[in-house]
């Protein structure tokens, strides 16, 4: 049982503010998931989150208790490296044990709580090994166990995937996702995979500069970015932008004109279209029209990316399930209006 | 090819010289140990005998020599690791105000003509009673050490990877417990490098315990071989035997810490 609030944490490094008036609240059992490009502060906020870092200013609320200025090991926390952190000279059964027997737990214990999770990561095994011995896969499944046998309170996780092949990576995910359901223990993720971080997050923050861009399900952030930073960071292939100057007192694509309200007090707008809202039949009149030709190709499995270039000579992306056109086609596609997301010129989105 | 082979032969006919030169003194040192008084210089002796041999080991100047050499040394080898573990640590993990400069001062110790200070500290070790006392030379010898060994163990901690440490912290380890089971266990093999390294430099000390001691039954062997260049004559063949035994201990430790050794000096600390 725990719930997790960050109240108007900032954080300088000599001169360097690293997080700015940072405000999280994470639920109880939740798995949040903290995404951003590198050096965004994600990390930082991690380990503010475990004592690792204290912040300059601002308080971390565990419970309502507040743990801000708490040594890590009574904060009941654990955390799951990049790297791993295994312990290079212990055997995998030591790594594991080492944190019950820092809290002088009895060895009987300690013996029936690893081979418990051992079982359950399928590493029994592997107890006796080094972990110079292990794989990438293995190695991390280990760090986990050695999370996993504390009991945490709160599951800290900081890139744990980041530095794994991509069948382990994705075969991982699952379990880690399977854990959380069975524990229902408050986790924590940080990493910069987008894809992850939607396929993992009940909800899913997004960082950058320091800052919280917004937090919501992984939905509502993917249909509905807050701003272009947003918008731009999810999604693969990325967001389509079109960038609208006023033209005639209002804004057009292809004769077709884009409103909204309050537009007329805008000089300038942006429009985002994911890839798989470029339509290549008109569905409503409000939809607007777009000439391009076909550059390439690319056949995904489940469906084509078509990769386009307008008459402005912009490159666009297309995701489609048919792809019964060439490369140099000249074809006309269409921008949903329906799921058009609208910017301001300071990238914050606006009601249509 | 032919100049290829001329060269070869040139080289190694230089390295065999060179080889020579080292071995030469070792080889006469071995075979005067095992020499009858009457064989002086380097010549093969009439007899073989363990004479030289029998008579130092028998001699309870020469075993307690040995024996104060033993304690004087690792005493002072013991002092300067426990003492550099800490400030290696702190040097290595935590951030203050002029580390740098700490740190500059630490390496500029290093280098620094200990032995200079020998005069004001044996003024010092007079006034206070550690002058003719074995914890005296402990004492000075630990200290001569020490800031090689801050430095050397601040190196070694410093390839620990970072989040190791923070494992260790999360997991509920204080500093000194981190420290405890997490430093020290992986640096070990630098530990066993610096044993060593303090011992051989401690063993083979002379000038400290000369000035800092005066009691003959307190003189370490290093100072007590030189007691052989006596007034009347010198007795080669027991001067060689306990040279000879001089030289065990440092070898036995190579031999022993041989495994560290080739870890330590060959990429150290893998995680």
């Amino acid at each position: 049982m725990s719930s997790v609030e960050m109240k108007n944490i900032t954080k300088m490094y000599d001169k360097v503010t690293v997080l700015k008036d940072l405000n999280l609240k994470i639920d109880d059992q939740e798995f949040f998931v903290l995404l951003g490009p590198s050096g965004s502060g994600k990390s930082t906020t991690l380990n503010t989150m475990a004592g690792l870092d204290t912040p300059t200013s601002g308080n971390i609320l565990f419970d309502s208790e507040d743990v801000t200025y708490f040594d890590p090991n009574k904060r009941g926390v654990a955390m799951v490296f990049q790297d791993y952190a295994l312990y290079p000279h212990m055997n995998v059964y030591k790594n594991m044990a080492f944190p019950l027997k820092m809290k002088r737990y009895k060895n009987d214990y300690i013996n029936k709580k690893i081979n418990e999770v051992a079982n359950i990561l399928g590493i029994k095994e592997l107890l006796k090994r080094l972990p110079r011995e292990l794989s990438g896969g293995q190695a991390q499944r280990v760090a986990l166990g050695r999370a996993l046998v504390r009991d945490p309170k709160i599951f800290l996780l900081d890139e744990p995937l980041s530095n794994l092949d991509a069948k382990i990576r994705s075969q991982i995910r699952n379990e880690l996702k399977l854990i959380h359901n069975d524990l229902k223990k408050t986790f924590v993720y940080v990493t910069h995979d987008q894809q992850e971080a939607m396929y993992l997050g009940d909800r899913v923050g997004i960082l950058n500069d320091g800052v919280i861009q917004q937090v919501g399900t992984p939905q509502e952030v993917y249909s509905h970015p807050k701003n272009l930073f947003v918008a731009k960071f999810l999604g693969e292939p990325e967001i389509n932008i079109f960038e609208l100057d006023k033209n005639d007192g209002g804004f057009k694509i292809g004769g077709v004109p884009v409103d909204g309200h309050n537009f007329d007090k805008l000089n300038k707008i942006t429009i985002g279209i994911r890839p798989e809202n470029i339509l290549l039949e008109k569905k409503s009149e409000r939809d607007m029209p777009l000439k391009i030709v076909i550059r390439a190709k690319e056949f995904t499995g489940s469906g084509f990316i078509i990769i386009a270039s307008t008459d402005e000579g912009k490159e666009i992306r297309i995701i489609s399930d048919q792809a019964n056109m060439d490369v140099g086609d000249l074809i006309t596609a269409y921008i949903d209006y329906e799921h058009a997301i609208l910017f301001d010129e300071q990238g914050d989105s606006i009601n249509k | 090819m032919i100049k290829i082979k001329l060269r070869f032969i040139v080289v190694y006919l230089i390295l065999t010289l060179l080889a020579l030169a080292f071995l030469i003194p070792f080889i006469w040192l071995v075979v005067e140990s095992f020499s009858p008084l009457n064989n002086i210089g380097f010549t093969i002796p009439s007899t073989f005998t363990l004479a030289p041999f029998e008579h130092v080991l028998t001699n309870s100047t020469f075993i307690r020599s040995i024996y104060m050499g033993l304690i004087q040394s690792l005493g002072a080898t013991f002092l300067s690791i426990i003492f550099a573990v800490g400030p290696a640590y702190v040097f290595s993990r935590k951030s203050f105000k002029f580390k740098t400069t700490l740190l500059l001062g630490v390496l500029l110790l290093t280098g620094f003509p200990v032995f200079s200070l020998l005069v004001p500290t044996f003024i010092f070790f007079i006034d206070t009673g550690l002058y003719n006392t074995v914890i005296g030379v402990i004492l000075f010898l630990g200290v001569l050490n020490l800031p090689i060994d801050i430095w050397i163990m601040k190196n070694s901690f410093d390839q620990i990877p970072k989040s190791i440490e923070r494992a260790s912290i999360v997991d509920g380890a204080g500093t000194l417990k981190s420290l405890i089971y997490i430093f020290i266990p992986l640096s070990l093999p630098i530990m066993a490098v610096l044993i060593i390294l303090n011992f051989v430099i401690n063993w083979g000390n002379f000038y400290v315990p000369f000035i800092l001691l005066s009691s003959s039954h307190l003189l370490p062997i290093s100072v007590r071989i030189y007691s052989f260049f006596g007034a009347f004559s010198v007795r080669y063949n027991e001067l060689a035997a306990l040279s000879i035994i001089y030289t065990i201990p440092a070898v036995v430790l190579y031999i022993f810490a041989q495994k560290y050794m080739i870890k330590a000096l060959s990429g150290g600390i893998k995680g």
